[in-house]
């Protein structure tokens, strides 16, 4: 029996150095991987919180959700970035720019010209007009169109629910606004030219259900817009199916023309019905659908804390999401990252958020984590969703498939050993909506045209690693975080 | 883990607590509340103007972002009158960061008509 202990414990001993070696060796491994093959392709900067690099063929169904509100404004022959105004159509325009500084008043000589107005937050120059009452006079002015941009440096406007009469766009960054300034101080005739462009940076993860259907976030598609949350119009969105690289992959882009939600934030509550159907404009040119599990493999897989993967492009980036949120990130990811984490039941996840944050002030923040809620985490590791993941994937493994289990929502923090589980929406309790909605019964992998696709040579369990499916170390990671587990709290 | 939690709480009232940009001492707050805004949530980095008894302000937003989660306090100096906008409640949600407008509702008071209406927040463009 002793020695039946020692050598178990041994055993054990072994495996969870294995493990932690695995586990913390991760990161460097991606450096090197980045530094020879990625190089090329501008990227270093990977996303989901210490993730690793994916083989896209083994996720066809992931899907990157963009804004389709960008823009490249030309300035004469210099290519400035611009972003479309939200509420409009992102419609191409030119013309030959007319400065109209401030709009205080209708503008001046703009007739079937591109106004160029002037947007300054600073203290000094406190504009009394809004933006969109500055757009209103380059329209009374004759203009066709308008560029608005900063004094100082680029930003966002927003006409605040007012659908714009005109197009119009800001100028997003620094470097575009100096473009504009000086093509205007060289020249009284300078002419510029907008089109929509696909942005390559994420702004939530998606996946995808068979036919025209992908599946994300409502937080993903919604706004306030004006003091009221507004679901976005479809063309401020792009979709790209089966995506690996954004900056490489842009011809795959492409619209959106309906978003359908389900009763998103009508009781107040963040986290709540959080998630959302996007009809594309026509079959995706690639890409095959995931099965969805049925609530009960979910609830027993939830209870035996089975490992479960998150896919997606958001942040490496961790910060504390209690202080004060004054930037938002610039980096730019191109690949998407996965990371195996174990799934709690709901009771253990609500345990968990009410000790943290104490059971009123949860609700004082306006969140709820309910049987519609599916959780994960590894803190240990500090492997987990970030911003930039919403909307994404949750799968786990059940009957010889991935399965999708989960939806991205919200976290605190991001794989911190402080933190918490990540809450997701659960599937299952929402899946007879999806069929509802699309008229897809997602049982089985099918491809685009709706035929289901054999998965016999699909390894069907979950990896641990980057490119293997589930291995025997991530067996032991679940084993080693109870260990953890237990351990703290004795 | 409990010792774990209760750094980061700590941590967390002495940044709520110090720092350029914190919430003035003596101040009056207006708005919703809640227990995080009780433990004085720090200035957040924004660009705000205050048009016709709004404050209107550009904030990072992670998705779950709304004006309801912000309330206004004041301080009164000389010539002017300090506004804060404080961040009542965190955005948790994993959305890629990016601005957002928001509009507060905040009626001129009688001891800020005849001052300067100033805002004590950094600026999200420094950054």
């Amino acid at each position: 029996m002793s020695v039946f202990f020692s050598n178990h414990i041994i055993a054990m001993c072994c495996l969870f150095f294995l493990v932690t070696y695995r586990a913390y060796a991760a990161p460097a491994l991606e450096n090197n991987a980045s530094g020879s093959e990625i190089v090329s392709e501008q990227t270093r900067e990977i996303r989901v919180t210490n993730g690793e690099m994916i083989n896209p063929q083994q996720y066809p169904f992931l899907t990157a959700v963009l804004s389709g509100r960008k823009a490249l404004v030309q300035i004469d022959s210099v290519d400035a970035n611009g972003v479309f105004f939200a509420g409009a159509e992102p419609l191409p325009f030119s013309g030959q720019i007319s400065e109209c500084g401030l709009a205080l008043e209708p503008c001046v000589g703009t007739t079937s010209m591109v106004c160029s107005i002037v947007v300054d937050f600073s203290p000094a120059n406190m504009p009394t007009i809004s933006p969109a009452q500055q757009l209103e006079n380059c329209r009374l002015g004759g203009g066709v169109g308008a560029i608005f941009r900063t004094g100082t440096a680029g930003g966002s406007f927003d006409l605040q629910g007012i659908r714009p009469s005109i197009p119009a766009v800001y100028l997003s960054d620094f470097e575009s606004t100096q473009k504009l300034l000086n093509a205007l101080m060289q020249s009284l005739d300078v002419n510029v030219n907008i089109t929509p462009s696909v942005p390559d940076v994420i702004l939530c993860g998606g996946t995808y259900l068979g036919g025209q259907w992908v599946l994300t976030a409502a937080h993903c598609v919604t706004d306030d817009f004006g003091g009221s949350l507004r679901t976005i119009e479809p063309s401020e969105l792009l979709v790209n199916v089966a995506a690996h690289s954004l900056a490489g992959e842009k011809e795959f882009a492409q619209r959106v023309v309906e978003i359908v939600t389900n009763n998103y934030h009508t009781n107040g509550a963040w986290g709540v019905n959080d998630y959302a159907l996007l009809r594309l404009a026509e079959l995706p040119q690639r890409g095959e659908s995931v099965p969805l599990i049925s609530s009960d493999e979910l609830t027993s897989l939830a209870a035996a804390a089975a490992p479960a993967l998150v896919l997606g492009w958001g942040s490496t980036e961790v910060r504390d999401p209690l202080e004060p949120i004054g930037f938002a990130s610039t980096r730019v990811s191109n690949f998407p990252l996965i990371a195996t984490l174990a799934l709690h039941t709901v009771e253990s996840c609500r345990t968990l958020w009410h000790e943290f944050f104490g059971l009123n002030s949860l609700d004082a923040i306006g969140l709820s984590i309910n049987q519609s809620h599916v959780c994960a985490s590894n803190v240990e590791f500090q492997r987990d969703t970030c911003q930039g993941d919403s909307g994404g994937p949750l799968l786990v493994s059940s009957e010889g498939k991935l399965k999708l289990a989960g939806i991205t929502n919200f976290g605190l923090g991001c794989g911190s050993t402080n933190s918490v589980p990540g809450v997701y929406a659960s599937v299952p309790s929402f899946s007879q909506w999806i069929e509802n909605v699309t008229g897809l019964t997602p049982t089985d992998n099918r491809d685009r045209l709706g035929t289901p696709v054999s998965t016999a040579n699909q390894a069907p369990t979950i990896q641990f690693g980057g490119s293997g499916m589930f291995q025997p170390s991530a067996v032991a990671t679940i084993f080693a975080l109870a260990v953890f587990r237990r351990r703290r709290r004795r | 883990m409990l010792h774990a939690r209760m750094l980061v709480l700590v941590a967390f009232v002495v940044t709520a607590c110090s720092g350029e940009g914190g919430t003035p001492n003596n101040v009056a707050t207006t708005g919703s509340s809640s227990v995080l805004a009780a433990a004085a949530v720090p200035s957040e980095k924004l660009d705000a103007q205050y048009v016709n008894g709004k404050v209107i302000a550009r904030v990072i937003s992670n998705g779950c972002t709304r004006a309801d989660q912000f309330s206004i306090s004041h301080q009164i100096n000389k010539n002017s009158c300090v506004l804060n906008v404080n961040r009542d409640a965190p955005d948790l949600c994993k959305r890629a960061s990016f601005v957002s407008q928001i509009e507060i509702d905040w009626p001129m008071l009688e001891e800020c008509q005849s001052r300067e209406i100033d805002f004590a927040n950094p600026s999200l463009s420094a950054d």
